[in-house]
C-alpha cells in the first residue's frame, strides 16, 4: 500500500510532463525517459503538496481517498492522454530506455565496463540509503524542531494548522501551533503527512520515504537532463554518478527531514529545464523552469533567493550579446541595494544582514577541500572552470556560467555577510547552504571539462591534419 | 582504462595509450611527493628508529580507581559506585623521544565515552601530566604524545582515564609504546582514514570522512595530487614541447574519477557499515520500540506516561527541561498537543487553567504538595495539581 501510494504522485507527474512536452519530440531521443521519470517524479510531488494544499483551504480533511484518488485519476487521465498522443512509442521508448540501461548506449570495452560498475555502484548506494529510511526514526535536529512538528500536526488534524511565533501562539489561545520556525513553507511537511495516510498511522521513520525517491529522482533528472543538453552517455553518467556519490547529499537521505536535498534537487531540475530552453527555444522548456523555480520558493525560504539565480542565465540566453553586460548592470544595482540595506541592519527571513564582510576562510575551506563532504567536486569545479577558460563563456555555456556565478555569489554572500556566518564558523551551515547548489556544480564540472575536452581534441585534429602525429604543445598555444 | 569524456568518436592517435601511462605515473608521482613531504613536516626524528614498539599485556595492568579483573587476557574493569570514571594504570620505564606514541587496546566504549592519558615524567614525579585521546568509532585512536611539552625525559608511569555515560564494563587488552617511525605514522593516517564514522547530531552538518582531525585527511591528499599531476604534465609538456595526443582529457578525467571512486568506496564502506549498525538497533521494531531503543529513550517512555494522563483532545503544554535537546524531543514526542519550548522563556503569566507543564530533568522547579503550589527559578508560584513524578521528570496540570 506505501510503495503503490508513494508512485501515485511520481505518476502524476510523469504525466503531466509528458503532456507537457512539444508532441513532435521522440520519447526515444537521449535522455528523455531518465528525465521524464526524474522530473516527473519531483512535479508529481510538488503537485501531492499543492492539491493537499487546497483540500485544506476548502476543508476537506486528508484522508488516503480525498488526498490519493483524484491524483490516481489525474494520473490515468494524463497516461490516457499521453497514451492517446504518443500511441506505441510510450512503451517502445520505455523498452529502450531500459534496454539502454542495460547494453550501454554505443558504448565499448572499457568504457562500457565503466557504465555497469558506476550503475551497480549506485543501485547498491540507494539500496543502503533505503535500509536507513526504513529503520531510522527521525533523527537530525531541525528535522524534529521544525519539519516534522507540522506534519505530525497536520496529520492528526487532517488539515494544515497555522503555525506561529510566541506572542501570536500567546494570544491565540491554542489555536495556533508553536515550533522553532512557524515561518517555513508547508511543502516538506505535507510530503512527510501522505506516507502516514497511507500507513493509516503515524511513523516518523517512513514517512522520510520522499525523500529517497528524490534523491534517486534527482539521479535520473541529472542524467537525462544533461543528455538533453547534447552530452554523451558517459558524461551524462558521470554528472549523475559525482551527484549522487556526494557524501552529504546521502546523508540528507539517510537522517532524511531536512529541506535541503528536496532544495537542491528542485533547483537543479529548474536549471536544467531552463538550459534545455536555451537550446530548444520552446515556450514549454521556459514554463516547465519557472514551475521547478517556484516550487524552489515553497521548499525552504532561501528558495526565492535560489529561483532568482536563474533570472542571469535566462537574461543571457535571451540576450547573448548585450546580456552580460545587462547582467553587470544588474549586479551594480544588487550591491547598492545590499549596502543601502546593509546599513539599516535589515532581516531577510531569519538572517540578519551587516556590511561586514567577514567570511571564514578556514571553515569554507575546510568544508570544501579537507573533509569528506564533497569528495573531490570543489577540485573538479576549480580544475575543470581553468583549464574550460574563456569557453565558458560560449554562447551554450553562458547561461550554465551566469546561473553558477549567481549562485556562487549568493552563498559567499550569506556566508561572508549575514549572521549565518556564525554558524557557518561551527559547519552548521556552511554545507547545508552549499548543499542546495552542489548537485548543479557537478553538472558544471562536468560540463566545463567537456568544452576543455572539445577545444584539446580541435586542436589535436587541426595538428594532426597538418602533418603532426600528436600536438607539439606550447604553453603560448593553449592558454589555461 | 579508456574513459572517453567529450566527443566520444574521435579516433584516438598512436600516442592515447601514452598519455594514460604518462599520467597515471604523473599521478603516482604528485602522491608520492605529497607524502614524503608530508613526512618531513610530520615525523620529529628518524624515519626508520631501531627502538621497536613494546606492549604491554593486561597483567601488567592495574586498577586505580574503580575494581576489575583479568579474564581471558583482557582486564574487565569498571567504575566504583557512584562515579563514571574507570582508572588503569602501568608501571614502567620509557624514554619519552623513542617512544611518542602510545596505543590502547580496549572495547566495550559506549558511545559518548571520553578518554584521557595521564602520565608523570622524571623531571617533575610529583605532577600528574594528561592529554585527551581521540575515540573515534567507539574505539581509542592511539595518541601521538610527543607534540606535549610535557612528554620529555624518562617517563615513570602511564594510566588511562575513561569517564563512562554510564558505570559499565570496559575491557582493556594492554597497551603498545610505539615509536614513530614514517611507517608507524603512515599506517596511523592510514587507520584514521578507515575510521568508521557513526551517525551523530552533526552529521546532517558535516562528513568528516573519517577520524576526526586527521593529521592528513584523504581528499585533501589526493585531491592536491590529481590537482598536481595535471599541472605538471601540462608544465613539462609546455616547458619540453612534449607531445601531448588528444585522448589527454580522457585521461586526466580518468585520474579525477579514479580518486574520487577511491573516496567513495570508502564512504560506501562507511555507509554499509552504518547501515548495518541502525540495523541492530531498530530492524524489526515497531515505531514505538524503535523510539524506545533511541537514545532518548527515557524521555519517550516518560512522554508516553504524560500523554496518558493528557486529555485525548490536544491541550497547551508547557516543556521545561534544562537541555535544548530535552525541551525540543520532548515537545516533537507531545505533538499534536499544543506544545511551547521556548527555550529563553517560562512565561508564568501566559499560563492559564487547565494549561500543563512538563518538566525534565530541570533544576530549581519546587512543588509544595499541600499547598499544590509549584514555583522554578524563585518565580512566583503557580497554583497547580502534580499529576506524575518520576526521578527528574513530572507532569503538572494548572489549576
Amino acid at each position: 500500500m506505501l510503495l503503490l501510494g508513494l508512485l501515485i504522485p511520481c505518476l502524476c507527474g510523469i504525466g503531466a510532463l509528458l503532456l507537457l512536452r512539444p508532441p513532435r519530440d521522440s520519447l526515444s531521443a537521449p535522455g528523455e525517459v531518465a528525465w521524464l521519470l526524474g522530473a516527473g517524479s519531483l512535479a508529481g510531488a510538488f503537485l501531492l503538496t499543492l492539491w493537499m494544499r487546497l483540500l485544506s483551504l476548502a476543508g476537506v480533511r486528508f484522508s488516503v481517498v480525498a488526498v490519493g484518488v483524484p491524483l490516481l485519476a489525474m494520473a490515468a487521465g494524463t497516461g490516457y492522454m499521453a497514451w492517446r498522443r504518443y500511441d506505441r512509442a510510450l512503451f517502445s521508448a520505455s523498452r529502450s530506455a531500459a534496454r539502454a540501461l542495460i547494453s550501454s548506449p554505443g558504448l565499448v570495452g572499457s568504457a562500457r565496463v565503466v557504465w555497469w560498475v558506476c550503475i551497480g555502484w549506485m543501485v547498491l548506494r540507494f539500496g543502503l540509503l533505503a535500509l536507513e529510511i526504513a529503520w531510522q526514526p527521525l533523527y537530525p535536529w531541525d528535522a524534529w524542531i521544525q519539519w516534522a512538528t507540522k506534519a505530525r500536526v497536520w496529520y492528526e488534524f487532517g488539515r494544515i494548522v497555522p503555525f506561529a511565533r510566541f506572542d501570536e501562539w500567546y494570544a491565540a489561545g491554542g489555536s495556533v501551533y508553536f515550533d522553532a520556525s512557524p515561518e517555513y513553507p508547508p511543502t516538506m511537511p505535507l510530503m512527510q503527512v501522505w506516507p502516514c495516510l497511507l500507513l493509516g498511522r503515524w511513523d516518523d521513520a517512513l514517512m522520510n520515504w520522499p525523500w529517497w525517491q528524490i534523491g534517486v529522482a534527482l539521479g535520473l533528472l541529472v542524467y537525462g537532463g544533461m543528455r538533453r543538453l547534447q552530452c554523451a552517455p558517459l558524461e551524462a553518467l558521470a554528472g549523475a554518478f559525482l551527484t549522487c556519490s556526494l557524501p552529504l547529499a546521502n546523508v540528507h537521505v539517510a537522517l532524511a527531514g531536512y529541506a535541503d536535498l528536496p532544495m537542491a534537487a528542485y533547483y537543479t531540475v529548474a536549471v536544467l529545464a531552463l538550459l534545455r530552453w536555451n537550446i530548444t527555444r520552446e515556450v514549454r522548456d521556459a514554463v516547465l523552469s519557472a514551475c521547478f523555480a517556484l516550487a524552489c520558493t515553497q521548499i525552504k525560504n532561501p528558495g526565492y533567493v535560489w529561483a532568482l539565480t536563474l533570472l542571469p542565465g535566462a537574461i543571457v540566453a535571451v540576450s547573448p550579446a548585450r546580456g552580460l553586460r545587462l547582467i553587470a548592470a544588474a549586479l551594480g544595482v544588487v550591491l547598492l541595494a545590499v549596502v543601502v540595506v546593509a546599513f539599516t541592519h535589515a532581516r531577510i527571513f531569519q538572517y540578519e544582514i551587516h556590511l561586514n564582510f567577514d567570511l571564514d576562510w578556514n571553515t569554507l575551506i575546510g568544508s570544501y577541500f579537507v573533509l569528506g563532504n564533497w569528495h573531490l567536486l570543489w577540485y573538479g569545479v576549480l580544475g575543470a572552470a581553468v583549464l574550460a577558460g574563456r569557453r565558458l563563456f560560449a554562447p551554450h555555456m553562458r547561461p550554465m556560467t551566469a546561473i553558477v556565478v549567481a549562485g556562487l555569489s549568493f552563498i559567499v554572500f550569506v556566508l561572508a555577510f549575514t549572521s549565518a556566518r556564525d554558524w557557518s564558523s561551527e559547519q552548521t551551515t556552511v554545507n547545508r547552504a552549499t548543499l542546495h547548489l552542489a548537485p548543479l556544480m557537478a553538472i558544471f564540472a562536468v560540463m566545463a571539462f567537456r568544452e576543455f575536452s572539445r577545444r584539446w581534441r580541435e586542436d589535436s585534429s587541426r595538428e594532426i591534419g597538418s602533418g603532426q602525429a600528436g600536438v607539439a604543445l606550447r604553453a603560448s598555444e593553449r592558454p589555461l | 582504462m579508456n574513459v572517453t569524456l567529450g566527443q566520444p568518436s574521435q579516433p584516438l592517435s598512436s600516442s592515447d595509450g601514452g598519455n594514460s601511462v604518462a599520467i597515471a605515473v604523473a599521478f603516482a608521482a604528485s602522491l608520492a611527493a605529497l607524502v614524503v613531504a608530508y613526512l618531513l613536516l610530520a615525523v620529529p626524528g628518524k624515519w626508520f628508529p631501531s627502538v621497536k614498539p613494546i606492549h604491554f599485556g593486561a597483567d601488567a595492568l592495574n586498577v586505580v580507581t574503580g575494581s576489575g579483573a583479568v579474564r581471558q587476557g583482557a582486564l574487565i574493569a569498571k567504575p566504583p559506585d557512584g562515579s563514571d570514571t574507570v582508572i588503569v594504570s602501568l608501571s614502567l620505564a620509557l624514554r619519552s623521544g623513542d617512544y611518542p606514541v602510545i596505543s590502547w587496546e580496549i572495547s566495550g566504549l559506549p558511545a559518548g565515552s571520553e578518554a584521557r592519558l595521564l602520565w608523570r615524567n622524571e623531571y617533575t614525579p610529583d605532577r600528574m601530566f594528561t592529554a585527551p585521546i581521540p575515540i573515534e568509532g567507539g574505539e581509542i585512536a592511539p595518541l601521538i604524545v610527543v607534540k606535549d611539552r610535557n612528554w620529555i625525559g624518562q617517563i615513570a608511569g602511564i594510566a588511562l582515564a575513561v569517564k563512562l555515560p554510564s558505570p559499565t564494563a570496559i575491557q582493556v587488552r594492554g597497551v603498545y609504546a610505539e615509536p614513530l617511525s614514517a611507517g608507524s605514522l603512515l599506517g596511523l593516517r592510514a587507520r584514521e582514514w578507515m575510521t568508521q564514522e557513526r551517525w551523530s547530531g552533526t552529521s546532517i552538518n558535516t562528513v568528516v570522512g573519517g577520524a576526526e582531525l586527521s593529521g592528513l585527511p584523504l581528499p585533501l591528499l589526493l585531491g592536491l595530487a590529481t590537482v598536481l599531476a595535471t599541472g605538471a604534465s601540462l608544465l613539462v609538456a609546455a616547458v619540453r614541447s612534449a607531445r601531448i595526443g588528444p585522448a589527454f582529457p580522457s585521461a586526466v578525467a580518468a585520474m579525477f574519477l579514479v580518486s574520487w571512486t577511491v573516496l567513495d568506496v570508502r564512504w560506501q564502506w562507511n555507509l554499509a557499515w552504518q547501515a548495518r549498525a541502525t540495523g541492530e538497533r531498530f530492524a524489526g521494531k515497531s515505531w514505538h520500540e524503535k523510539h524506545l531503543a533511541s537514545e532518548d529513550g527515557e524521555l519517550f517512555a516518560f512522554t508516553e506516561k504524560v500523554r496518558a494522563k493528557l486529555p485525548a483532545s490536544p491541550v497547551r503544554v508547557f516543556v521545561l527541561a534544562d537541555a535544548d535537546y530535552f525541551r525540543g524531543r520532548a515537545a516533537y514526542h507531545l505533538y499534536p498537543h499544543n506544545v511551547y519550548f521556548n527555550p529563553w522563556v517560562v512565561p508564568t503569566a501566559a499560563m492559564k487553567p487547565n494549561d500543563y507543564i512538563v518538566v525534565f530533568q530541570r533544576p530549581n522547579i519546587n512543588y509544595d504538595n499541600k499547598a499544590h503550589l509549584l514555583s522554578w527559578d524563585r518565580g512566583p508560584p503557580v497554583a497547580a495539581d502534580q499529576l506524575l513524578a518520576e526521578p527528574g521528570a513530572a507532569l503538572f496540570r494548572i489549576r
